[in-house]
């Protein structure tokens, strides 16, 4: 265009600058074009559909190799094979089907005739009768003879109607009849190709086969410009309601878009695949829709944190493991920190920090899915750090050091000073950490120039040392000794050392506490308890305490630590006089030289006194008095404070005020001040930007690595490895430096706190709180109670597990334990693989021999492999895996002393066994009994001490107790097995303690109990069992139909052993009922106790049970229960049988041959069982019942014998022609009212001596 | 009148041993069919002093009620029985001939209670072998056997009646009765195809064995195992085996 000369501008340079621009604008047009269609995303996109159409065709060649192609054709040849059949027919079955047609309109002509002829009479019959009723003339009346013929005329178009009726069904069965070998081959086909066509399908959604569908597809998602329009390939997104972020101030909700890449993350199928493309490795507890954690309603980044809307791999936040994987992906993809997103994502060894936000109430529930932030939760419990760290959710308060109250009764000022300098120098184990002499206080670093810079200068130790000083100063100013009550002369002269060490190692000392040797220096003997356990760790160790107590005060302590210590975890194990005064001389006279040991250069500090130097006393007043002004402080340095305890004490109380020592130990005067730590309820949520880094960060300093990127989980880390870490190279007065105390955390202590507090962030779930039943709040204080009292160092909860190849070549765990190997009289150490291995080489060399073969002794019902007590052959090489079982370490160390004794050393040094009670003429090791008496027993079987002598499991146990017992037990133990030295202690239970632990055990059983089903019931199916009780019409393993109908425990009256039924089989069997179908697959997932499973099929699984009569004793009910054994009107129906129970009981089983009598024990304690006393009250009757019909099926091993399991019952004497069953009945009539039975011979004797009297007077007469 | 009744339970007890012994040897050498017949003696010996043996503790409150009136339960001590030369009875020697088949008895082996004692004090079966552990005594016991190679069982068995295990693997099981503590007793279940259980004075023999080297297995019950070699000459003979048996050491800590 020309220029016309009226404008203002140039048009050429404006056309110039337009067509400059246009290009401009073009480039950039398709620059986005392409980027978009280019977008990384897209990309995954695309590889993820090769992915699923490569599975899907792999999926086809499987089911091909299968035969799958074959058996297609076949059922398709059926079809057509009946197609054609029906076309031999000719014509018929077209004649039919129109026959049909014509009989049916035939039949709809009819229908509609009597349906008229029947509305007419009905409206007839109503004018006539509202006519009558109203008087209404209008209608006229109707004769009776009308009415009839209207009748009748109803009646005969009904037939006719009726007969055509029948007409066209018997046709249109006809039709069916011919059609029915066609209909039936095609439904053949459908279900028998159903798994063939979804594949196919599949295939053919991914790979089109027809042009036009490739075409509209390419242009959908690869046509740059125009792949917009309807695309396959889209950005993916979870919105879930109520879960928010903090973003500038506002509360902002996720939307993550994580899946748009992370295709198959819901997706089983790609289970192990590489990222992106992996499924998330637990699909049973996140996002697919049975889980408890549903994508749809929790997305991802409220766990993973990082920015959800980010559509690459940099701008979600994506988070390297370590610097060294940081350094890969730069190098790779360039990857770098985002620094101005607030939540990066969290590593992956971090990322169960993201359910505290929600669990804080559920921590101890969630443990075995979540082990390291459990575990960093329990540290920060242990190591006390919520003492001084306020978390406003955190579930204890206790002061978790000792109460000092009493400081000066146990220790002297001298140990104490040395102690606070340098708690590890003395303990290397001990939790209390270091506050003094770390590394922002070099010994020879100048702190300050006394005298406000005028005097000389004071340097760190000094400092440190003076201040140390001031605290025990102070500590023993304000505590002035309480006398501690000395022990009674004539308690003290019958003290026996050597008796102490059995005490001590037989009454439970050493579940809670150990004396390991310290690290680096040798064993010293005995060793029993120096068996390091996971448990034993739970008290101090005890190796050296001799040096810092006294006698009378240990004494006190065994007797009753509440008195000195109201809050302490150490329980009353209501020990004697005898024992306590036994264990303090063992303590001190030390014949083991464990008590008085202490590490290499510890000594108690006997000059510390001489640390208050009064220069570095006046200087750290003029610090910590600052505020007091300086006339008033010199003044009063020169007058009231010129004494130096007196300084001292009044320093010594200002540092315990500034190093919170008050937060976790009593000190009077200080119990309501407020702790000193940063809080860190939402730490989690504190932007980097808040943190000091120190100068340090990105160089190496000693022993940590040096840190690229700045996040808040490598500062945790560094503050919790070296709390002064960030005060290096800097200028500080000593008032402002780091005070955080040094805990002696390993890496994996740290990292796991660290993971904890990384965990604790602003609310931000609202919506998706996990909100606890009551049954989990109380299993979870529950949980906390047992692990806090160390319930489980004695009591084992869980069975041990052997995993092993089977012969199918499949990896399978039971339940289960190892027989000892070879000759040896204890089975190897199932800690762990080495372990075994480690005595297994014992083994072999004590038997000169190879262990080839390794025998499994279940424990419970396994499936396929057999019940309870029965063995399970292997070759060593098929071995896998060993778990311990949970809970119980102590018992091998009560089965040691027994069998093994404690190891001394003889005169020569060399070590022999050792009891208290010596060994026997035959060597055989002799212990000490609760009578007193010295009995011999190393040579006892295993079993035998085992079920005698050590703590009780504590399996199944909801279903075995009462709650209301079991409750009153923890509270306020009893006595119920006579012979165990191990006490069950009494603990200081917090209310509600008690029964939370009774709750917890009773939810366990309830947890449990569908696997335990499931596991027996496949078992017991096809099993042989009692001929009295093997009635197959009525499937009945019950008692007949008319006795009293207990349920009976189905592997207690089986008499066969051996793997039952296989899972492939019981589905078999159970199609057999088409509504309680099940396939193997889901049989299998609910005896392993798979909840989803469990939830939506074990009902039918029950239902097919119950049809088999199988029962087992549970599920628990919840709330109080009136037992049926003890209701008055059961007494009444069964007060005839409780004689012939006791009969059957003591007569006949013998019962009081091992169980006691009232308060008569039978001579030999190898045989003392429970009192029977107590089974009314404790034990629930169903329990009681399965146990009395097999106990070894309850606990293998038991020394309890199998009394009613014979095929012939037997105590015919004392029951005439009774069953076994009837038996069990009267006997438990009788244990469940002992105290019934009892007034029955009182006033039967009564009765009698009335009668006698009145015959003697008689004769008299 | 007690000692003699003793003595006399004593003997027939020995007795028993004997003859439950020899039959059984004689059973497994009678399976030999064309019998070999060679033959191996010898005597198992204890060495060191010959302890003194206590009767064993019997309770009053626990035996009370087993045996008929005017007879007494059986206190000797059987678990280590030293003769005069220092033989040892009861243990077992046995050794394994290649392809010699062992009759296993079709009928359950009679393992008896009496006197509130197992009656042999050790039974020898071979593997696969049933036992009936039968009780002849007035009162109720129980089978407690401690097995760890095969499946075990704690049965009570009242008066007249018994109770039946079959055992499908070698090991020498204890077998004891938890309501009379006192009574222990070993059924040894052996893989091997000739064996014979010593006598009073520690003598036994083997019979039938075809000529050739062969491991000799011994066991006691307190006195653990042992081996020699033997050697069968073609002529059916070969030195008689002169084996001796010392005390175990006490058990000590065997690991950490």
């Amino acid at each position: 265009m020309a220029d016309r000369g009226d404008t203002h501008y140039s048009v050429p340079s404006l056309n110039l600058w337009f067509l400059v621009s246009s290009v401009l604008f073009l480039g950039t047009m398709v620059w986005a074009v392409i980027d978009d269609w280019n977008a990384e995303w897209k990309q995954y996109q695309r590889d993820f559909r090769s992915m699923e159409l490569a599975k899907a065709q792999s999926a086809r060649v499987a089911l091909e190799a299968e035969g799958a192609i074959g058996r297609r054709d076949e059922l398709s040849r059926a079809v057509y094979d009946a197609s054609i059949a029906l076309a031999a027919q000719g014509s018929a079955l077209q004649d039919a089907e129109r026959r049909t047609y014509e009989l049916k309109e035939d039949r709809f002509k009819l229908e509609e005739d009597f349906k008229k002829v029947k509305s007419m009479l009905n409206w007839q019959v109503y004018g006539s009768e509202k006519s009558v009723l109203e008087g209404d003339k209008d209608i006229p009346l109707l004769e009776a003879t009308e009415l009839a013929a209207y009748r009748e005329d109803v009646a005969a178009k009904g037939l006719l109607f009726e007969v055509a009726t029948i007409a066209w069904e018997a046709e249109r069965q006809k039709v069916a009849d011919m059609r029915s070998a066609i209909a039936q081959a095609e439904k053949d086909l459908a279900s028998g190709t159903k798994a063939l066509t979804q594949v196919e399908e599949r295939i053919e959604s991914l790979a089109p086969g027809d042009v036009a569908t490739q075409v509209a597809n390419f242009i959908r998602d690869d046509l740059p410009g125009l792949e917009f329009i309807g695309p396959n390939l889209k950005v993916q997104k979870f919105i879930p309601s109520g879960v928010t972020f903090e973003l500038n101030f506002t509360k902002k909700a996720r939307i993550d878009m994580c899946s748009t890449c992370h295709m198959g993350i819901e997706n089983g199928a790609f289970a192990g695949d590489a990222q992106p493309y992996a499924a998330h490795p637990r699909l049973d507890l996140f996002l697919s829709s049975k889980s408890p954690h549903p994508a749809k309603e929790f997305g991802c980044t409220v766990c993973h944190r990082g920015a959800g809307e980010g559509l690459s791999f940099q701008h979600s936040d994506h988070r390297p493991s370590d610097e060294e994987e940081a350094r890969i992906w730069d190098a790779s993809r360039h990857w770098h920190k985002q620094h101005h997103w607030d939540y990066p994502m969290l590593r992956e060894q971090d990322v169960e920090a993201g359910c505290v936000q929600c669990h804080k109430s559920s921590m101890e529930l969630i443990a075995d899915s979540a082990p390291r932030v459990t575990d960093g939760y329990r540290l920060f419990e242990e190591k006390g750090c919520y003492a001084c760290h306020k978390v406003d959710w955190f579930p204890t308060d206790r002061r978790p050091g000792p109460a000092l109250t009493n400081l000066a009764a146990k220790l002297t000022p001298e140990f104490t000073n040395a102690w606070i300098a340098n708690p590890r120098g003395f303990r290397p184990t001990t939790d209390m950490p270091h506050f003094f002499n770390l590394e922002n206080w070099p010994e020879d670093e100048v702190v300050v120039t006394s005298e406000y810079g005028a005097g000389p200068e004071i340097r760190g130790g000094e400092w440190n040392r003076a201040a140390v000083a001031s605290i025990t100063t102070f500590l023993y100013d304000r505590h002035p000794l309480d006398a501690v009550e000395p022990i009674p002369a004539d308690v003290r002269a019958a003290a026996d050392a050597e008796r102490g060490r059995e005490v001590m190692n037989l009454s439970g000392c050493f579940a809670c506490h150990n004396t390991a040797p310290f690290m680096g220096e040798t064993d010293v003997l005995p060793a029993v308890s120096n068996n390091l356990t996971e448990r034993n760790q739970m008290g101090p160790n005890l190796r050296g305490v001799a040096t810092k107590l006294n006698a009378d005060w240990l004494y006190r302590w065994i007797l009753d630590p509440n008195s000195y210590w109201p809050h302490t975890r150490m329980p009353d194990l209501r020990l004697s006089e005898t024992d306590a005064m036994d264990i303090t001389a063992y303590v001190f006279e030390d014949p083991d030289g464990i008590f008085t040991d202490t590490p290499h250069g510890w000594e108690a500090d006997s000059e510390y006194l001489s640390n208050l130097d009064p220069k570095v006393l006046r200087e750290q007043a003029r610090w910590y008095f600052q505020k007091d002004g300086r006339t008033i402080l010199e003044s009063r340095l020169d007058a009231e404070w010129s004494d130096t305890t007196v300084l001292a004490s009044k320093l010594g109380e200002r540092l315990v005020m500034t190093y919170g020592c008050f937060s976790c130990h009593e000190i009077s005067g200080m119990e309501t001040m407020m702790p000193i730590g940063t809080e860190l309820t939402s730490w989690g949520s504190k932007t980097v930007d808040k943190l000091d880094f120190g100068q340090h960060y990105l160089k190496e300093v000693a022993d940590l690595p040096k840190l690229d990127h700045h996040y808040r989980e490598g500062w945790l880390e560094r503050k919790l490895l070296r709390p002064r870490v960030f005060d290096i190279d800097k200028v500080k007065v000593p008032k402002d430096r780091a005070r955080m105390p040094w805990f002696g955390f390993s890496k994996d202590e740290a990292q796991a706190v660290a993971t904890f507090v990384l965990g604790l962030v602003n609310d931000e779930v609202p919506g998706k709180k996990m909100e606890p039943t009551a049954e989990q709040v109380v299993s979870d204080s529950g949980m906390r109670a047992v692990r806090q009292n160390n319930c489980m160092s004695c009591h084992l909860v869980d069975n041990s597990l052997v995993t092993f190849r089977n012969e199918s070549g499949g990896i399978q765990t039971v339940r289960g334990m190892i027989q000892p190997l070879l000759d040896e009289a204890v089975p190897p150490s199932m800690n762990s693989m080495d372990a075994f291995a480690a005595d297994r080489e014992v083994a072999e060399f004590n038997a000169d021999e190879e262990v080839e073969e390794v025998i499994i002794k279940l424990l419970e019902a396994e499936p396929d492999y057999g019940g309870p007590g029965e063995l399970h052959f292997l070759e060593l090489d098929d071995l896998v895996d060993v778990t311990p079982s949970r809970g119980g370490s102590f018992v091998d160390q009560v089965l040691e002393y027994y069998m093994f004794g404690t190891s001394v050393a003889n005169e020569s040094g060399e070590p022999v066994a050792w009891t208290h009670g010596g060994a026997d003429d035959q060597g055989v090791l002799q212990i000490e009994d609760v009578d007193g008496q010295v009995r011999p027993y190393s040579a006892t079987e295993l079993d035998k001490l085992r079920w005698t002598f050590a703590p009780p499991v504590l399996l199944n146990e909801g279903h075995k107790l009462q709650p209301d017992w079991f409750y009153n037990f923890l509270a306020s133990p009893s006595e119920i097995r006579k012979q165990i030295r191990v006490k069950m202690p009494t603990f200081t239970f917090d209310p509600g303690e008690a029964e939370s632990i009774a709750g917890y055990f009773g939810n366990k059983a309830r947890w449990e109990w569908h696997s335990r089903y499931a596991r027996t019931l496949r078992l017991a199916v096809g099993r042989q069992r009692l001929s009295g009780l093997n009635d197959p019409d009525s499937h009945s393993w019950n008692m007949p139909a008319d006795s009293l109908a207990w349920p009976i425990f189905p592997l207690a009256n089986i008499t066969e052993s051996g793997p039952g039924l296989s899972a492939e089989e019981m589905e078999a069997r159970m199609s057999a009922q088409p509504k309680l179908k099940l396939d193997a697959a889901t049989i299998r997932s609910i005896e392993a106790g798979y909840k989803t499973d469990v939830l939506a099929s074990f009902d039918k699984l029950k239902a097919w049970g119950d049809s088999q009569g199988f029962t087992l004793v549970g599920p628990l009910k919840r709330g109080t229960e009136t037992l049926e054994r003890q209701t008055a009107s059961y007494l009444d129906a069964r007060h005839s049988f409780l004689a012939v129970g006791e009969s059957v009981g003591a007569e006949g089983v013998n019962c009081y041959q091992c169980h006691p009598n009232g308060t008569t024990y039978v001579e030999t304690p190898i045989s003392w069982a429970p009192s029977l006393d107590v089974v009314g009250a404790r034990l629930r009757p169903d329990w009681v019942r399965e146990w009395l019909w097999n106990p070894p099926a309850t606990y293998v091993g038991t020394a309890m014998a199998v009394n009613f399991g014979s095929d012939e019952p037997q105590y015919q004497a004392q029951y005439p022609s009774s069953t076994n069953a009837e038996q069990i009945d009267a006997v438990m009539d009788w244990l469940y009212n002992k105290d019934q039975r009892e007034v029955d011979i009182q006033s039967a004797t009564i009765a009698e001596q009335a009668s006698r009297i009145e015959e003697l007077e008689a004769q008299q007469k | 009148m007690m000692k003699r009744t003793l003595s006399l339970v004593a003997f027939l007890g020995l007795a028993a041993v004997w003859s439950v012994a020899l039959g059984i040897g004689q059973d497994a050498t009678a399976a030999q069919g064309s019998a070999p017949s060679g033959k191996i003696t010898g005597h198992i010996r204890f060495e060191g002093e010959k302890p003194k043996v206590k009767p064993l503790t019997v309770t009053a409150v626990q035996s009370v009620g087993c045996c008929s009136e005017g007879e007494t339960v059986d206190d000797q001590d059987r678990s280590l029985l030293i003769g005069e030369k220092l033989g040892i009875a009861n243990v077992v020697v046995s050794l394994t001939v290649k392809d010699a088949k062992v009759k296993v008895s079709e009928k359950p082996v009679v393992y008896n209670q009496t006197f509130c004692r197992f009656e042999p004090h050790v039974l020898v079966v071979p593997v696969g072998t049933t036992v009936s552990f039968k009780n002849s005594d007035k009162c109720v016991h129980n089978v407690h056997l401690y097995a760890f190679h095969n499946t075990g069982f704690n049965r009570a068995v009242p008066q007249g009646k018994d109770a039946k295990g079959t055992f499908k693997r070698a090991e020498s099981i204890k077998v004891s009765c938890d309501i009379h503590p006192w009574m222990a007793g070993y059924v040894v279940v052996t893989d091997a195809t000739h064996w014979a259980l010593t006598d009073a004075e520690g003598g036994f023999s083997l019979k039938g064995i075809p000529a050739g080297t062969y491991e000799v297995q011994v066991w006691h019950e307190k006195l653990g195992k042992a081996k020699t070699e033997v050697t069968v000459k073609a002529d059916g003979t070969g030195e008689p085996i002169e084996l001796k048996m010392a005390p175990k050491k006490p058990r000590t800590r065997r690991r950490k």
